[in-house]
C-alpha cells in the first residue's frame, strides 16, 4: 500500500502530518510501539527539512513530501525536500563518544538525526541539493 | 486532545508542578521555552513537569529543558518529571537523557526528592 502527502514545509503542519501517518498505519492494524517509531522518525525528518534544509524560511513555495509504503515485512517511509541538503556522513560521524559530547555539553538541538538512526532498521540518503533530498527509513513490523 | 497547553500550579513552598499537554514540538516549543524563561526569572528553580497528558515531544521539545537544566542546578534547583507516558520515556532512555533528568512514577516522590 502506498501514500503520499505533500504539504508546504512549515512548522505549523507538522503535527498534521503526525496525525496522517498515524492514521494510515493505524487503519493497516500496526502495532502501537512501531506507529509510535514511525510517528517520531517522521516528525524529527519533517522538522529537520523546515529548520535545516529551508533554514527556517517557512515559504509557501517550500514543501515536504512523504511517502509510505507499507511491505509485508516492512515500512518504508521517505522525506522529501528540495532544500539544501546534508553531509550524508553526518550519521556515521555520530559515534557513541560525540553522543556522550553531545550530553554532558547539555546541547538544545542536534538530537533528530541520530533518535531517527536509533529506532529505525535502516536509514538511506539520497542527496541532490535544490532539487531533490530524500531520507528513506526502513521499519520492520 | 489540545494541540498544546502548559498550566502550573504551586505544589510545595518552592516547587512548581507544569501539566504538559498535547504536543511539544519545534512549532510549540518557543510557547513552552517563554513559560519556562517566567517562571525562572520570578526567581523559581523547583520544577516538576507532569507529562501525563502529553501525546508527543519531539527533540526539540526536549531540547527545551536542556536549555535551563544547569542554569536551574548551578541555583541549588531541578527539573524532575513524573507520569511520563512509555512512548516518550522511550525518546529519554533512546538519547541518553534518561541518565540527566530524574523521571519519577509517584509525584510525592519526586517532591520529597527535590
Amino acid at each position: 500500500m502506498d501514500f503520499s502527502l505533500i504539504l508546504p514545509a512549515k512548522y505549523k503542519y507538522l503535527q498534521l502530518i503526525r496525525i496522517y501517518v498515524v492514521q494510515i498505519l493505524e487503519n493497516a492494524g500496526i502495532d502501537q510501539d512501531i506507529i509510535d517509531d514511525i510517528r517520531n522518525i517522521i516528525g524529527e525528518a519533517s522538522s529537520n527539512v523546515v529548520k535545516h534544509a529551508y533554514n527556517n524560511i517557512e515559504d509557501a513555495e517550500k514543501t515536504i513530501e512523504i511517502n509510505i509504503d507499507i511491505k509485508k515485512k516492512n515500512i518504508i517511509i521517505e522525506i522529501i525536500d528540495r532544500g539544501k541538503g546534508f553531509e550524508t556522513n553526518y550519521l556515521e560521524n555520530l559515534t557513541q563518544a560525540e553522543i556522550k559530547k553531545k550530553l554532558d555539553k547539555r546541547n538544545k538541538g542536534g538530537w533528530g538525526l541520530y533518535l531517527i538512526k536509533k529506532i529505525s532498521d535502516k536509514v538511506e540518503f539520497e542527496i541532490n541539493p535544490y532539487e531533490k533530498n530524500v531520507i528513506r527509513v526502513y521499519k520492520k513490523y | 486532545m489540545p494541540n498544546y497547553e502548559a498550566n502550573y500550579e504551586k505544589i510545595e513552598e518552592d516547587i512548581i508542578k507544569i501539566n504538559l499537554k498535547g504536543f511539544l514540538d519545534a512549532h510549540t516549543a518557543s510557547d513552552f521555552e517563554d513559560l519556562l524563561t517566567k517562571l525562572i526569572d520570578d526567581g523559581n528553580i523547583k520544577f516538576l513537569v507532569d507529562l501525563n497528558e502529553l501525546d508527543y515531544i519531539s527533540s526539540t521539545g526536549l531540547g527545551v529543558f536542556m536549555g535551563y537544566i544547569e542554569q536551574i542546578r548551578d541555583k541549588g534547583g531541578d527539573i524532575k518529571f513524573v507520569n511520563v507516558p512509555k512512548n516518550i520515556y522511550k525518546i529519554f532512555s533512546v538519547l541518553g537523557f534518561s541518565t540527566i533528568y530524574e523521571i519519577y512514577d509517584k509525584k510525592d516522590k519526586a517532591v520529597k526528592n527535590f
